[in-house]
């Protein structure tokens, strides 16, 4: 790694830590220590069970919000204060500045991804929660990317946000709405039917199954099962290949 | 630490910004205070949807759906500013949501004790018996996970229904399949908890005392939970044998 690209991501997570978002991390592990709590004592049998199931579901969700935002907000800023003309004016290539900006954002999903784990350790054994993080943290990565690649393309905040959130929900339900549309419970062989499945599935081969990542089964049911941790693995390895090509590709076309 | 951005005085606020703000804030309590008066009604159970439709809505996390699901589903009785016994639901509704949640989370056995323990409890024959076969049809699908609660629901039969052919059906199940040993032996023998003249009280003990034995139930709340049941039923065989 070039000494420009570590210190674009020295100062990029940097940054991100000055803008208090470690007591963002904090406040949300929190609410759902709370929130656990909550279904803990509501239920009168499988408490423990709950307790973790609505720690790991809430713990998730908090996440995949505050990198989005965290992503977009910290490069928009940069884009709009110009001080990406600045850095690209000096002897940086856009590649070192895009690897520096997904390295110091490396750091800060580690970094919640830690304390996160941290907190559902109340709840549930650590070596499950050891596999739950790196699942997590897989998942962030793949939105880190899809941020970068939406903020630099869009450039607009409220419709990059829209379009990242927008794409995990479609990764975590896609293969859902895909077995609903191919198996309808009146069979019908329309036009209508086999278009919306072809389209369905046509996206799905551009769309990483995020729907087998960060499982709340792993928490409380029986042992893990380490082929899935490694297909887990290997589509963050494929997707995000793909993602940061696309990221540069548009990166190297923009005129600055 | 915290950095805080220099502020100007309250005065430089004009008043009629403050006048708008109070109003505001006035306006919205009366909202409130006018709102909470209007009376509960109560509402019926909704229509389950389609598993596909559940299976996409929980994001890939069925089983996190399933438990909130089934905590929305044990507070259904309990809605805002009123109480509705759950005799009053409708118990095919119900078992519609149970079987969805059990398809969520095929694991938990939270539905089947709610359907045999909580549900079973209703002053209305009908219903005891439509959750008695739901719960004897969920041990047909799967026996190894579900003697348990077909081994309370053979009690209730006995005792609450005084349905010796039913609770006899329900014990057969339970010797008829080919349960692994891992299923306590007692599990099998209980046509003859069904065929003697054992006492509802006692037949409880002998069940929970059975699964406690074997660590069926490790759920530190659901055993205080039982052990609150079988005071009550002792409390209540103390006040009959008076």
């Amino acid at each position: 790694m070039s000494r420009a690209t570590t210190s674009i991501a020295k100062f990029t997570a940097m940054e991100v830590m000055h803008n208090r978002m470690l007591w963002l991390v904090a406040g949300a592990a929190l609410v759902s220590i709370g929130i656990g709590f909550f279904g803990h004592s509501l239920a009168i049998t499988e408490s423990q069970q709950i307790q973790a199931t609505f720690m790991s579901a809430s713990l998730r969700v908090f996440a995949i919000f505050i990198v989005c935002l965290v992503v977009i907000n910290t490069i928009s800023r940069e884009l709009n204060d110009k001080s990406l003309e600045m850095i690209l004016s000096l002897a940086i290539t856009r590649s070192s500045y895009f690897f520096g900006k997904l390295t110091g954002f490396n750091i800060v999903i580690l970094s919640i991804v830690l304390i996160f784990a941290l907190s559902l350790l109340l709840a549930a054994p650590m070596v499950k929660v050891f596999v739950w993080a790196v699942s997590l943290y897989c998942e962030l990565f793949m939105v880190l990317c899809f941020s970068l690649l939406c903020v630099m393309t869009i450039r607009q905040v409220p419709l990059a946000i829209c379009v990242v959130l927008g794409f995990y929900f479609l990764s975590r339900t896609i293969n859902a709405a895909i077995l609903m549309v191919d198996s309808p419970i009146v069979v019908t062989n329309s036009l209508s039917n086999s278009f919306v499945s072809t389209v369905l599935h046509g996206i799905a081969f551009v769309m990483p199954d995020l729907s087998n990542f960060t499982q709340s089964a792993w928490l409380i049911y029986g042992d893990i099962i380490w082929s899935d941790v490694g297909t887990i693995l290997l589509q963050t390895a494929v997707y995000s290949i793909l993602l940061m090509g696309a990221c540069l590709v548009d990166f190297y076309r923009k005129s600055i | 630490m915290f950095i805080i951005d220099p502020q100007r005085p309250l005065s430089a606020i004009p008043k009629r910004i403050v006048i708008l703000f109070v109003l505001g804030l006035l306006l919205q309590i009366s909202w409130y205070q006018a709102q909470s008066n209007i009376s509960a009604q109560a509402e019926k159970l909704p229509t389950t949807p389609a598993s596909g439709l559940l299976n996409m809505v929980s994001m890939g996390e069925p089983i996190a759906l399933a438990k909130i699901l089934m905590l929305w589903l044990q507070s259904f009785d309990n809605q805002p500013g009123i109480s509705i016994p759950f005799v009053s639901l409708d118990y095919t509704e119900l078992e519609q949501w149970f079987a969805r949640i059990i398809e969520l989370d095929p694991e938990s056995n939270y539905a089947l004790l709610s359907a045999s323990r909580i549900y079973t409890e209703v002053p209305d024959q009908m219903k005891q018996r439509q959750m008695m076969n739901f719960v004897y049809e969920q041990f047909l699908q799967n026996p190894e996970k579900n003697w348990m609660w077909l081994a309370h629901v053979t009690v209730l039969a006995k005792h609450r229904l005084k349905d010796s052919q039913l609770a006899l059906k329900y014990a057969h199940a339970l010797a008829d399949k080919k349960l692994s040993n891992e299923v306590p032996a007692w599990v099998r023998q209980l046509e003859i908890v069904v065929l003697e003249d054992v006492g509802e009280l006692d037949a409880v003990r002998l069940l929970v005392g059975g699964l406690i034995e074997s660590q069926s139930i490790s759920d530190t709340k659901e055993l205080m939970w039982l052990e609150q049941r079988l005071k009550e039923l002792e409390a209540n065989e103390s006040v009959n044998s008076h």
